[in-house]
């Protein structure tokens, strides 16, 4: 020890009220710039496609109903209910990650990693290739959606169940999830292997995800599932983020530790599995968008839960628009574009954190 | 001083495995301080945990006459318990860090009451100036005390540490051990640590209860109990409590009793 541990200028009361202040300002700071840049590029979102409009427009559109309906149209029925379900679904996927990284204390740990997304896109093939349904024909339209969350839902209450075992370590379980990952894969290609063509290219659409599949159902349906998980996630703040001092000393501190872990990887999987149902997969932004906001604003979950949700919209909509404008004229899978722009991305701060 | 903490026949086991059987000691008052011993593995720390409330098992721990469990989660007679230091720390501040300890179960704005409460309980432990440090910047000494002032932050009125020195170089020993005797005294709390430094059970303990195979060997005042017969069935080493110059106790080890590492050697 270079330092000793008793070095004691005097400090009143107000330094500590300051250190309190100026930390909590300086992360609402970050909240709310990240809050604007989201709705920045919302708005961009919005006035991005076939047809181009200036954000001026588009708030008209939006606002008055005197405007032209041609753009009204567009607006509403077309672009905002997946502008919107880019926003619902990076928050979700981004909350969902950073709660099983809180509770599994493990950085790699977020929806796609632990075999959720896989176990989804598994469920939906069945529906493509195999015409496997639990619905009957007339709810044809969410037979593929449903197919998916009962396989990632079952694939979430096994990881539970075997996280109950007595003996069973957080390093385990996230290893666990990833030996499902190619346990899934392995299936689906099994599955891709006997499909027809125009089977196989509905099953290779789907896991590539896309936001186009949304409407105003799913996206309330969705909505509906992030709030009411937020708020769980939101009572348990303190106690989540004493988790990140270990287990010994979160249950030293009277945390439940067990129970809010088991609570914390069905509630997260729950958020999860309804988008990934709803949109395919999209991984990366669980994984990505929690560590960003934790480089910004640190451990105290009563900032990094707004945060990591913020950071998972603002990366999803700024996929959305890269979708739309990188190829002229057509909208790429926006699967694809947040793994090739967020990678780059994502080493950057890594290594930038790394030289701190 | 008064009547805190009993332990009634307490026992302990993890699948087939009894780590503690029947183990019986106190009542410990407050103001005092007690240490733990016993060799590797011997049970301290399940011990502790049991005390703490935090592991299920047979027999009572009595804390102000009432089973331990039977008080709320976050109430002062809840002992606070500073399990050993394996994480190697968080980006949380060393403020943050002792508020989060404070407002466990509580909602989410923090009064300013609350932000002085925690600026004290830095100036007792003399950490104040590392308030605004991440605690993976911090030494481990310095984790060992933030860990100790978010098990006071709640006013417990019984302590358990699990070695608290174990990470600390020989002046923090000594203060850390020292700011423990005094808040014993100056908050009438009931101090219970496990250790392995005998020479520290002698100097600032004022009780010893020694868990050897599972249960309680021997309890008491440590001059009387640290005898070379206790050492030699407990830790299985040839040892002699010599006198300083001043007059203070001090242990010297002799040798192992181990026969295999001793070959050749005579034995007494």
């Amino acid at each position: 020890m270079t330092e000793s541990i008793t070095r004691s200028p005097t400090a009143s009361l107000a330094e500590g009220r300051l250190i309190y202040h100026r930390l909590a300002r300086r992360r609402l700071t970050l909240l709310v710039g990240i809050a604007v840049l989201t709705v920045m590029c919302f708005l961009l979102d919005l006035s991005i496609g076939q047809a181009r409009y200036s954000v001026l427009q588009i708030l008209h559109a939006l606002w008055d109903n005197d405007a032209a309906l041609s753009i009204r149209v567009i607006v509403w029925e077309i672009r905002l209910p997946v502008a919107l379900t880019a926003l619902v679904v990076g928050a979700s996927l981004s909350l969902a990650g950073v709660q099983m990284q809180t509770v599994l204390g493990n950085p790699l740990a977020s929806p796609f990693t632990l075999g959720l997304s896989a176990a989804a896109s598994f469920g939906a093939a069945l529906g493509l290739i195999l015409g496997v349904s639990v619905l009957p024909t007339s709810a044809v339209a969410f037979a593929i959606p449903v197919n998916a969350f009962l396989v990632s839902m079952a694939t979430a209450l096994f990881i539970h169940h075997l996280s109950r075992k007595r003996g069973i370590t957080t390093e385990m379980i996230v290893l666990l999830g990833t030996t499902l990952v190619f346990t899934f894969t392995a299936l689906l290609e099994a599955l891709q292997y006997v499909a027809p063509d125009q089977a196989l290219s509905a099953v290779v659409f789907w896991t590539m995800g896309s936001l186009s599949r949304s409407n105003w159902l799913k996206l309330g349906i969705m909505s509906v599932v992030l709030v009411a998980v937020s708020v769980a996630f939101a009572r348990q703040a303190w106690a989540l983020t004493a988790l990140r001092l270990g287990e010994a000393r979160a249950t030293s501190l009277g945390v439940p530790v067990a129970r809010l872990r088991l609570r914390g990887i069905l509630l997260a999987s729950l958020l999860a599995s309804v988008c990934v149902s709803f949109v395919g997969t999209i991984g990366f932004v669980g994984l990505v968008a929690p560590h960003i906001a934790r480089m910004l604003v640190g451990e105290d979950q009563r900032f990094l839960l707004p945060a990591s949700a913020l950071c998972g919209a603002l990366m999803l909509s700024a996929a959305s628009v890269l979708s739309k404008s990188l190829v002229a004229g057509q909208t790429l899978p926006i699967g694809i574009v947040t793994s090739l722009v967020g990678v780059p991305l994502f080493f950057t701060l890594i290594l930038r954190a790394r030289q701190r | 001083m008064t009547d805190l903490l009993n332990v009634r026949d307490v026992s302990a086991a993890f699948g087939a495995r009894k780590v503690l059987q029947g183990v019986n000691f106190g009542p410990l008052r407050t103001g005092s301080v007690t240490a733990l011993l016993g060799s590797n593995a011997a049970g301290k720390s399940t011990l502790l945990r049991r005390i703490a409330g935090e592991l299920q098992g047979g027999g009572t721990v009595e804390i102000a006459a009432k089973a331990v469990e039977s008080w709320p989660v976050h109430h002062r007679n809840r002992p606070a318990h500073v399990p050993q230091d394996i994480s190697a720390g968080s980006s949380l501040r060393v403020f943050e860090a002792v508020l989060l300890a404070s407002k466990q179960g509580s909602g989410w704005s923090v009064e300013s009451q609350e932000m002085d409460a925690v600026t004290r309980m830095l100036q007792t432990l003399e950490i104040n100036a590392l308030a605004d440090r991440e605690l993976a910047a911090l030494s481990g000494g310095q984790r060992q005390l933030v860990s100790i002032a978010q098990a006071l932050i709640r006013q417990p009125r019984v302590l358990l540490l699990d070695e608290p020195t174990s990470a600390l170089d020989l002046q923090n020993q000594f203060e850390v051990l020292d700011l423990l005797r005094r808040l014993a005294l100056e908050r009438s709390m009931c101090v219970v640590m496990a250790i392995h430094d005998i020479n520290h059970a002698l100097r600032f303990t004022d009780h010893v209860v020694v868990i050897h195979e599972a249960k309680v060997y021997a309890s008491g005042p440590p001059l009387e109990i640290l005898t070379p017969a206790l050492l030699k069935t407990v830790y299985g080493v040839q040892a002699r409590l010599e006198r300083c110059s001043q007059g203070q106790p001090f242990l010297v080890v002799d040798r192992s009793t181990r026969q295999s590492l001793n070959r050749g050697l005579p034995d007494d």
